[in-house]
């Protein structure tokens, strides 16, 4: 098992992301790859960043709550019947 | 109805430059899956969305008052969104929300190419957001480094620790408690960072569609995700 603390996982924490979001390729990809088997540390670090932008992702695109939503309405409703009047 | 305040007056909103002439249909979804570096739902739901605001602007230009309906109602959604995550003061959501509103109303027929609404929308709800922070006295200025925050692995500050498995932060179903640690660590996040977090993970825009409404380069947006997903992990492990 390999160190946690040497540059090799210095190097890996900055290109995480491009990994998770599958931007890295070929050889990159491959020798990322094998270096989280190596070090469960980072494999942990990889796994726990990946779980937020998870997160993130499930918390956006939620629905008006629903006086919010009724609020919404009525203003698109005062809009569009006030450019038929006019 | 006194909140709504519609106005028909006012010049039409114009894009800003660069947004009507390049704007990508396509979208860059946010894939996380460990195997293959896609989400294919996550994909499969930008597409959509963004479909919908290119189809949703032609059926609106065609004299389709339904679409206009469901499209004012989008633009309405986003500014919402925007303004609880993004600018962190519940009270300037409606004012956005209405800015939002009466913006899209206008801009919805005259706009030639509808693949650039969306980055339109995102920049026009970001501008009303801000316009509402800047008359806040007490706005905090969000200007620091992220270097300086998040966690480093050369032994020389704080190590990264293997997680504990019974504190990850998505280990449970999203609910109530875990969205306000999440909006917690949003809300410590410099604003510049938190931006690019909401519209490239909550949204589902593009890096080149981010970069556009931040108006920074795909470059900076990526460094920017980057070190605020490390930010953010770090403060959803500390809670």
């Amino acid at each position: 098992m390999k160190s946690h603390d040497g540059a090799r996982c210095r190097e890996l924490l900055e290109r995480l992301s491009r990994y998770i979001d599958g931007e890295l390729e070929g050889r990159e990809r491959r020798s990322l790859m094998a270096h989280l088997r190596q070090c469960p540390c980072c494999e942990e670090f990889a796994e726990s960043l990946r779980r937020t932008v998870l997160l993130c992702q499930q918390a956006g695109r939620r629905r008006l709550p629903a006086e919010v939503r009724a609020r919404a309405r009525a203003r698109i409703a005062e809009l569009m019947a006030e450019s038929t009047r006019g | 109805m006194t909140r709504a305040r519609i106005k028909r007056s006012g010049a039409a909103a114009q894009p800003e430059s660069g947004a009507a002439g390049s704007a990508s249909t396509a979208v860059t979804a946010n894939p996380v899956t460990k195997s293959t570096g896609t989400n294919p739902s996550v994909q499969a739901r930008a597409i959509r969305e963004d479909g919908d605001y290119a189809s949703l602007l032609r059926a609106v230009q065609a004299g389709d008052t339904q679409a206009m309906e469901r499209l004012l109602m989008r633009a309405q959604e986003v500014a919402y969104r925007f303004s609880q995550l993004v600018c962190g003061h519940a009270d300037d959501a409606e004012d956005a929300m209405q800015e939002a509103l009466l913006k899209t109303y206008r801009y919805a027929t005259r706009i030639r190419e509808p693949e650039a609404f969306k980055t339109w929308l995102y920049r026009t709800v970001k501008n009303a957001c801000l316009i509402g922070r800047r008359r806040r006295v007490n706005q905090p200025a969000h200007l620091l480094s992220l270097d300086d925050l998040v966690p480093t692995m050369d032994g020389r500050r704080q190590p990264v620790e293997a997680v504990d498995p019974g504190r990850r932060p998505d280990e449970h179903a999203m609910n109530a408690a875990l969205r306000r640690r999440l909006r917690s660590a949003l809300a410590a996040l410099p604003a510049p960072y938190r931006l690019v977090v909401f519209l490239r993970e909550m949204e589902g825009l593009s890096t080149r569609e981010v970069a556009k409404v931040t108006g920074i380069s795909e470059a900076n947006v990526k460094t920017r995700l980057h070190r605020a997903r490390l930010f953010l992990r770090q403060e959803l492990d500390k809670s």
